[in-house]
């Protein structure tokens, strides 16, 4: 999950640190920083400049000479062979002594290229005009920049003369790597991230309220919602937003979706995606002309459907894959992929705006067997929060208004068939100390646990888990939450009391041990090879057709046919091991190996058939597995 | 022809009968019967024979050749047989010699660093044990508060024998065999294979070795659980080396963590080998989870503890600064040879 710093600074209130403070304080709070990168890092003395004058080189027809206005007394003189600049543009200018973060040739150079004050063919250069790509971005994540040439910053509204360039382009930011343990789903969106970044500086989390009421419409008169299947299904929002003006996202939410690695399309695009990546809430955006019967059912494909998913690829689907259907057909995989039949295409009017909460097991196991896993589908597949579904809707209906991206009808279509409720923990101070080994008082505790908005409630002596932690179920929960907080660091190091135990190993561990010294006494050195071979060894090694050898056990899934079947013998394995260094030309190879076999065990009476079901669902005994002892050699 | 072919003949049997040991024979076998033997090349002068008459010279080479081979395998067979004979008078003598060292053979890296482990545990009263490779769904999963469908299975790219026998993936499963005994207090440890359907790589093998820990007793604390990977640590890698506990998750532990240590190339100022961090990671712990304890018949609220799985392959590569995994299982001598 990557997430910038200046979008984790809008929710925590007067964060101030380095990206290395950063990185070491959250990694210690259980969030782990994988990497960071600083997009500034090559960047140095790059400002904001106008064109004020033209002129062309006197020696070189493909140059021009630019008089640059940085919000100082004189313009500053620059050569540019630059084809797409004009008396006016406003652009980034590295300065004399500054630095860009590609080469000569516009290839990305770590550490960047310092920029000198020099002559170009005769006339004096005090600096450099910019494309994106040397600011170390891309047209990808800048899409109003020029497919080949200087960056040029929009007209009507431009940064100051003389300004940071870079901090006006946003690239003065770090962009961190986290990885997120399955536990916390929660934090696969920027919003719980941040909450965990307050806790570990003990800031403020601050959310702007999330309001939408659109206009005196009723969404109820535009779309019904059926869920047949309300297992797979536990909660669907619908709302619905008319009058679409589809046009380019704001640069503020292009660089933001850049930050993440996703690459700006439309504003109705950029809306969804940027919720998702802020809450970690997957919606979907279908034209509501194409929605036939002005309905949404929730249920169960038929095996062997076939559908077209919005990437044009035709997909079988079967009865566990969950499809949003309208009236007359599907439109869309639940959580993976919406259909090509309804998608939003640059002439849509009106809009029908998804935000659900599937199964995440049905999810997983749909995606695994139609073989499509997209950004969607593996964030449903962890198991969403239902209370998250209806403020990323909400959430995205307020965005479409502060965009002027459409007219957002009233009121939502809301169907919740499972009510997720707050989990109640008995907070026993007492207990987690004494799986902690440590000595914090319990308001001490109450306070670590309301960093993360673990309430405690003084009526009950519990604390109150929001749904968006639905991890948090017992004592040794709550311990581990005390003690992130607390300090991983600051608990003591003990050792265990207790009666002493008398350690060692066992007679055949004590045999092996013998064998090897025995073996490497007399010259033999000790390979190891894997446990699974091919079925085609019994045949190499001259094994006749009725052999007991060649019933063995078997890989359902192996890595392939030669790593199908667990070995039976150990001579395969040191037979290899030898031809190996016979290739490479080794001399007098002496080689052992304790090598473990498999032997598949036949019905055996003496085993309790209906225990074994019972307990372990099956009635199949594991194979005998025996320590073989194996030399093998050759030379002189 | 026919007098050249004596000539070589004669000119080999001379050779072959003054040759003085194994190498000299083959030096000979090459100079008469190899590709650029002198046979050879009688047989590519062929081309100027009248073609009636080559089937004629063809027969002869032929019995030029046979009559060679014949007395370099005779003459093979005695200095073979004078050579066993010294090689068996300077074994007598060996034998009433100490082995030298260079005589002995080599135990595999990976076996050196579990016994070096195995030595530390044991030194702290813990006792050794193994379990089954090929394992029930419920040992490796399901007793560890991993239920049917948990993603964590998908993780954790199971190989499956049926759908409720499995190579199994940790050696954790063995916690719960051991558990379920019900002998308390428990001090073990628990090495061996486990299996993960990973493609072969420097970083990754479907085959490796763990480390299972695990202590149950009353009072077990965490601070416990770091005071002992503390020794572990200091013991394995030296008494200067530091070890960090970040948070960490895993479904049978709770509180969870994973394990740094300084790096032991740098000694934590930052090196390729640690990606510049002067930290690596070397296993995952944690409390053991009261679900956990629970299916296995021990009551969470009088008993509790520790448990722990080290990659032996992580330390053993570490330990030897040694790249690439891969090489833990090829046998080369060559490699073999350093440990
Ligand atoms: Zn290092």
């Amino acid at each position: 999950m990557n997430t910038s710093l200046s979008w984790i600074k809008q929710y925590v209130k007067g964060l101030d640190c380095s990206a290395e403070q950063y990185k070491d304080a959250i990694t210690l709070t259980g969030t782990m920083v994988e990497g960071y990168e600083r997009l500034d890092e090559d960047l140095e003395k790059i400002v904001v400049g106008r064109i004020e004058k033209i002129d062309r080189h006197p020696d070189a027809d493909k140059l021009i000479v630019c008089q640059i206005n940085i919000g100082e007394a004189e313009n500053l003189q620059i050569v540019t062979g630059a084809p797409n600049v004009k008396e006016g543009d406003v652009i980034p200018v590295v300065l004399d002594g500054g630095k860009v973060a590609t080469d000569h040739d516009r290839n990305r150079v770590k550490g960047g290229t310092k920029i000198k004050k020099g002559k170009l063919r005769g006339v004096e250069s005090c600096g450099m005009l910019c494309s994106i790509e040397e600011l170390g971005s891309s047209k990808e994540m800048y899409p109003e920049a020029p497919e080949d040439g200087i960056y040029i910053f929009d007209k009507d509204n431009p940064p100051a003369l003389g300004s940071n360039a870079v901090e006006a382009l946003g690239l003065n930011d770090v962009i961190f790597e986290h990885e997120i343990t399955s536990n916390r789903v929660d934090c696969y969106g920027v919003v719980g991230i941040a909450r965990e970044v307050a806790a570990t500086f003990n800031k403020e989390f601050v959310y702007p309220p999330v309001e939408c009421k659109g206009n005196d419409e009723k969404a109820s008169d535009y779309i019904k919602v059926t869920t047949e299947d309300k297992q797979l299904c536990r909660r669907y929002c619908a709302r619905v937003v008319k009058n679409l003006k589809i046009e380019p996202s704001p640069k503020w939410m292009q660089r933001r979706l850049a930050s993440q690695g996703i690459r700006p399309i439309n504003n109705i695009v950029d809306i969804t995606n940027y919720i998702m990546a802020e809450f970690g809430q997957p919606m979907h955006a279908f034209d509501l002309s194409t929605v036939a019967g002005a309905q949404i059912i929730v249920k169960r494909a038929k095996d062997g459907d076939k559908f077209v998913t919005l990437d044009g690829q035709e997909r079988t689907l079967d009865s566990d894959v969950l499809m949003i259907c309208d009236g007359e057909k599907p439109i869309g995989i639940a959580g993976i992929m919406g259909g090509e039949n309804s998608m939003i295409t640059e002439d849509a009017k009106t809009l029908l705006f998804e935000a659900a909460c599937f199964d995440g097991t049905n999810i997983r196991l749909s995606s695994k067997r139609i073989g499509l896993r997209t950004d969607a589908s593996s964030k449903f597949e962890k198991g969403l929060d239902p209370n998250l579904t209806l403020e990323a809707l909400n959430s995205a209906c307020q965005l479409i208004e502060y965009l002027g991206a459409g007219e957002v009808v009233g009121g939502v279509v809301d169907v919740y068939n499972d009510v997720a409720s707050d989990s109640r923990v008995k907070l026993e101070p007492d207990k987690i100390n004494g799986l902690l080994g440590t000595d914090i008082s319990k308001e001490d505790m109450i306070a670590y646990l309301k960093r993360v908005e673990l309430i405690y409630d003084e009526k009950t002596g519990e604390v109150v888990a929001p749904s968006w932690r639905q991890d948090i179920g017992c004592s040794a929960d709550l311990a581990e939450e005390v003690a992130r907080f607390y300090g991983y660091d600051k608990i003591p190091t003990t050792l265990p009391k207790g009666e002493a135990t008398m350690g060692g190993i066992s007679f055949k561990m004590k045999v092996e041990k013998t064998a090897r010294d025995v073996a490497e006494y007399c010259g033999f050195s000790q390979g190891m090879t894997y446990s699974f071979e091919s079925p085609k060894v019994f045949d190499k090694l001259l094994i006749p057709e009725n052999d007991g050898l060649r019933s063995v056990v078997s890989i359902l899934n192996p890595l392939g046919e030669d790593y199908s079947i667990m070995r039976t013998q150990p001579l395969n394995g040191i037979l290899t091991s030898l031809s190996n260094n016979y290739n490479r030309r080794n001399k007098d190879v002496m080689l052992y190996e304790l090598a473990n076999i498999y032997l598949p065990v036949g019905d055996d009476s003496e085993v309790d058939k209906e225990e074994l079901k019972k307990r372990f669902g099956t009635t199949d005994v594991l194979p005998n597995e025996r320590m073989q002892f194996v030399l093998g050699f050759y030379g002189d | 022809m026919k007098d050249k072919l004596q000539k070589i003949k004669d000119d080999a049997f001379a050779a072959i009968k003054s040759s003085e040991g194994l190498n000299a024979l083959n030096d000979v076998r090459v100079n008469y019967l190899g590709k650029k033997g002198l046979l050879t090349s009688v047989l590519k002068g062929m081309k100027d024979v009248a073609p009636e008459d080559r089937p004629k010279v063809g027969a002869l080479v032929n019995d030029t050749r046979e009559a060679i081979e014949k007395l370099i395998e005779e003459t093979k067979q005695k200095l073979e047989a004078a050579e066993m004979e010294r090689r068996l008078k300077d074994e007598v003598i060996d034998v009433t010699l100490p082995a030298r060292k260079s005589n002995c053979g080599h135990r595999h890296p990976n076996i050196i660093t579990l016994e070096e482990v195995e030595d530390i545990f044991i030194g702290m009263g813990y006792e050794v044990v193994e379990g089954p490779e090929v394992e029930y769904d419920y040992y490796n999963f399901e007793a560890l508060n991993i239920p049917a469908n948990h993603p964590a299975k998908d993780e954790q790219d199971t190989f499956y024998i049926n759908d409720k026998i499995v190579l199994r993936t940790q050696t954790s499963s063995v916690q719960a065999r051991v558990m379920e005994q019900g002998k308390l207090p428990i001090r073990i440890i628990s090495p061996g294979r486990a299996f993960r359907s990973d493609e072969v790589d420097a970083t990754h093998s479907p085959s490796f070795h763990q480390i299972e820990g695990l202590v149950i007793d009353k009072g077990i604390t965490f601070a416990d659980l770091k005071g002992t990977l503390e020794v572990f640590a200091k013991k394995l890698y030296g008494e200067d080396t530091r070890v960090k506990f970040r948070p960490h998750h895993f479904p049978f532990t709770e509180p969870s963590a994973e394990v740094d240590v300084t790096c032991f190339k740098c000694k934590g100022k930052g090196c390729r080998f640690c990606k510049n961090s002067g930290w690596v990671e070397i296993l995952g712990c944690g409390m053991v989870h009261p679900n956990v304890l629970r299916m296995s018949g021990i009551d969470p609220e009088i008993y509790q503890g520790f448990a722990f799985g080290v990659g032996l392959e992580r330390i053993t590569l570490f330990k030897y600064e040694i790249d690439d995994m891969r090489l833990l299982y090829e046998n080369d001598m060559r490699f073999l040879k350093q440990f």
